[in-house]
């Protein structure tokens, strides 16, 4: 049950520290749409 | 190896997905084109042409693809009924629509210079046609025969009673590659059937703030999310492979159905046939998944079908089944729109298959769910579903003895 929880809340962690560090890298949500501004970095 | 497994998924994307959504460079290619005589209408379409695109049939469309103008032929500016150039604006749009205009954009790239891409038509009413129909039907079917099967079946029991004795199936680890992994799955299986399905299934009844709010949310969940699946996929993939490697057991368990239907309890190692063709279609499924998603989150900067059509193309493979060579020249968006088509078909496949597997897992069999909760499981269950495995678990492996033994 232990690694059930710990399965599930490594997906959590995962995703919030992959939004970050894509938003960080240019890659962020809002970029994305306007992946013009990507190009241009 | 995974290049070619790559190639023939996309082999199989080619026959089901390309004939509807290609665009319209590649209607000219397609076997069976209408020809027509087209002189009483200058060469422009015929009301023939119209009727037969309506009806859905492949069009040969060169005879207006290549019907661009000829600046070259023009009069010069200065000589009687000069014009200003050999190119109507009807000729640049079929130009543009075709890609054969010189397109320049001062930003952007190639995608920018893309300025009508009708292929986008097709994918549309793919998204909105097929892949909705089938693909929802796939997997409502899929839950039919599940519960069929369970009112025909009922729950398989562990025969007789319960040793009392367990035995360690999976270590705390793989629980947590195989949870990552599930959890992220199911994450990503609800954002993308909302966002397939929001605008017809949720908008209507609830609300388009709803829906949208839903996609939203759905939508970062999805790209976010997906790096924990990928990373459940590499961890099982890693722990697991050297137990799937397919063995003759396999062979025994696939004629006795794996006791799934009768009584038998075929005899297999770790892992049995189904599971591995689980395995093999969660790695394969969901590595192509994840390329082409990889591909979705950063546009325009991974193409993968053009690269992969040409690959296959040189097998020979599409045009010995009548396909001919499939097209390696693809705008930008066209790789986009093959992506999530390819992502999307395979999708709705693996989660067919994982509802079965998590039927069989949980509601389907006694005893089944332990394996992958407390990474416990009785002895009578393991002897019955996974005989080899137990005895390789209980016998000390050979030379153990010997090990126990101090070298003097």
């Amino acid at each position: 049950m232990k690694a059930m929880i710990s399965g599930l809340l490594a997906t959590a962690v995962i995703a919030v520290l992959a939004d970050l560090t894509l938003e960080n890298a240019g890659y962020g949500s809002d970029e994305i749409f306007a992946s013009e501004a990507v190009r241009l970095k | 190896m995974p290049r070619l497994a790559l190639s023939l998924f996309l082999f199989l994307l080619c026959s089901m997905v390309l004939p509807s959504i290609s665009s319209a460079q590649d209607q000219g290619m397609a076997t069976g084109a209408l020809t027509s005589d087209r002189s009483h209408t200058g060469g422009a379409q015929t009301l023939e042409d119209i009727l037969a695109r309506q009806r859905g049939l492949a069009i040969d469309d060169s005879f207006r693809a290549g019907n661009t103008g000829n600046p070259e032929g023009a009069a010069a500016l200065n000589a009687q009924l000069g014009t200003l150039g050999g190119v109507s604006d009807p000729e640049l749009w079929r130009a543009l629509r075709y890609g054969s205009a010189d397109m320049r954009a001062s930003a952007g790239g190639e995608t920018a210079a893309v300025l009508v891409q009708d292929g986008g038509m097709r994918w549309l009413d793919f998204r909105a046609g097929p892949l909705r129909q089938y693909g929802g039907g796939l997997l409502l079917a899929t839950l039919g025969v599940l519960a069929l099967f369970f009112l025909l079946r009922g729950r398989i029991m562990i025969d007789g009673e319960k040793s009392g004795q367990t035995v360690t199936r999976f270590k705390a680890i793989e629980r947590f590659g195989h949870w990552l992994l599930a959890g992220s799955f199911i994450v990503l299986g609800v954002t993308g059937i909302l966002t397939l399905f929001g605008r017809v299934m949720i908008a209507p009844y609830l609300g388009k703030s709803t829906n949208a709010w839903l996609l939203v949310w759905g939508k970062w969940l999805h790209n976010s999310v997906a790096w924990a699946f990928i990373l459940g996929l590499v961890m099982i993939f890693a722990m697991w492979v050297v137990h799937n490697v397919p063995n003759r057991s396999d062979l025994v368990w696939l004629r006795q159905f794996g006791g799934i239907i009768g009584k038998a309890h075929p005899p297999a190692k770790k892992f049995n046939a189904g599971q591995k063709m689980i395995f093999w279609s969660v790695v394969l499924f969901g590595s192509s998944i994840s390329l082409t998603g990889i591909s979705l989150l950063f546009p325009f900067e991974m193409p993968l079908f053009a690269a992969s059509f040409d690959a296959l193309n040189a097998t020979g493979l599409p045009q010995m089944l009548g396909y001919g060579a499939l097209p390696v020249e693809l705008a930008p968006q066209e790789e986009m729109q093959l992506a999530q088509a390819w992502h999307a078909i395979l999708a709705f496949v693996l989660m067919a298959i994982i509802l079965a597997h998590i039927y069989i897992g949980s509601l389907g069999m006694e005893g089944a769910y332990d394996a992958m909760g407390s990474g416990e499981v009785d002895e009578a269950w393991a002897r019955q579903h996974h005989s080899i495995w137990l005895e390789e678990l209980k016998t000390p492996p050979q030379g153990e003895t010997k090990a126990q033994t101090p070298a003097e």
